[in-house]
């Protein structure tokens, strides 16, 4: 008899639902894990360059923001230059400030490690300027093209 | 819980209009040379954009993308619109013959459409595109 009750007991105990054991225990155990990421954003998309008073430079300017939830890198892709035919001799350059430039044309450009967490905006500043004896940009039309890769590690 | 914690990083990232890819793991190992890898990517701009996720292999630098991958590649779909703050789940099946641990590379790409303003001939002008990515390491292990 004491064998029947002792095993109606331990059915009933382990038949219940949860929450008739709320009263008896009190252990919670929450457990998760939170994605490394990163963010970058170019948020005025295409950037208007226009000529500088000696014409020797198309300049333009727009903003970037960067977020990391722990250690991450920005890199600058190689600049992609688009120029009118014949045009006379130029250099480019792409600058997202306190974090990285390129003015290569065939390598990226890292910034340092940014370590931890990180939320940064700033400015990106694109020029196009002369680089021939006459100190002038050809006219028509430049473009220039790049992508600006984060990488959480 | 890891949704919560998802919700949580959207909802903080969600302060930039970036895209972002989440990886629930940062190392996955091999079998058969096969690794099966589940994410999800978002983006919170104002409207619905076009987001292209690449799978990158290691480079000479543990810290960089190398090249993006084409072969030993599955995952569909790799480009596609995608509404505001809505996480995008994926799964990527990445073949691959390494024999130590090496890092890989998965990167959501956005390029913003281009919308030229015609300038007067004979002037001198000009714009400049870029394109962002956010990429995300993770380990394969054999």
């Amino acid at each position: 008899m004491n064998n029947k009750h002792a095993l109606a007991t331990a059915l009933i105990l382990l038949c219940a639902p949860a929450a008739s054991f709320a009263g008896t225990s009190a252990d919670f155990e929450a457990t998760g894990s939170s994605p490394a990421f990163c963010d970058i954003s170019n948020t005025g998309g295409p950037i208007s360059m226009s000529i500088s008073p000696d014409k020797a430079t198309l300049s333009g300017s727009g903003s970037y923001q960067f977020l990391a939830n722990g250690d991450a890198k920005v890199t600058l892709s190689a600049l992609v230059p688009v120029s009118p035919q014949g045009a006379a001799a130029y250099t480019s350059s792409v600058s997202l400030a306190n974090l990285v430039t390129n003015t290569s044309t065939t390598a990226a450009a890292d910034s340092s490690t940014q370590a931890g967490t990180n939320r940064a905006s700033g400015a990106i500043t694109t020029t196009i300027s002369q680089n021939n004896a006459q100190q002038l940009l050809s006219a028509g039309s430049y473009s220039l093209a790049a992508t600006a890769t984060c990488t959480a590690l | 819980m890891k949704r919560c914690f998802l919700l949580l990083a959207l909802l903080w990232s969600g302060q930039v209009s970036a895209q972002t890819v989440y990886l629930e793991k940062k190392e996955f190992a091999l079998r058969n040379q096969t690794a099966r890898i589940k994410f999800q990517v978002s983006h919170s701009r104002s409207e619905p954009v076009n987001i292209t996720v690449n799978v990158k292999g290691p480079s000479s630098d543990p810290t960089k993308p190398g090249a993006t991958l084409t072969e030993g590649v599955r995952l569909t779909p790799s480009s596609f619109k995608l509404v505001p703050n809505k996480m995008k789940k994926l799964l990527l099946t990445l073949t691959s013959a390494a024999s130590q641990k090496t890092p890989y590379f998965l990167c959501a790409l956005y390029i913003p459409p281009v919308e030229r303003k015609e300038q007067g001939t004979g002037g001198t002008s000009g714009f400049a595109l870029l394109a962002t990515e956010s990429c995300s390491r993770f380990w394969l292990i054999p």
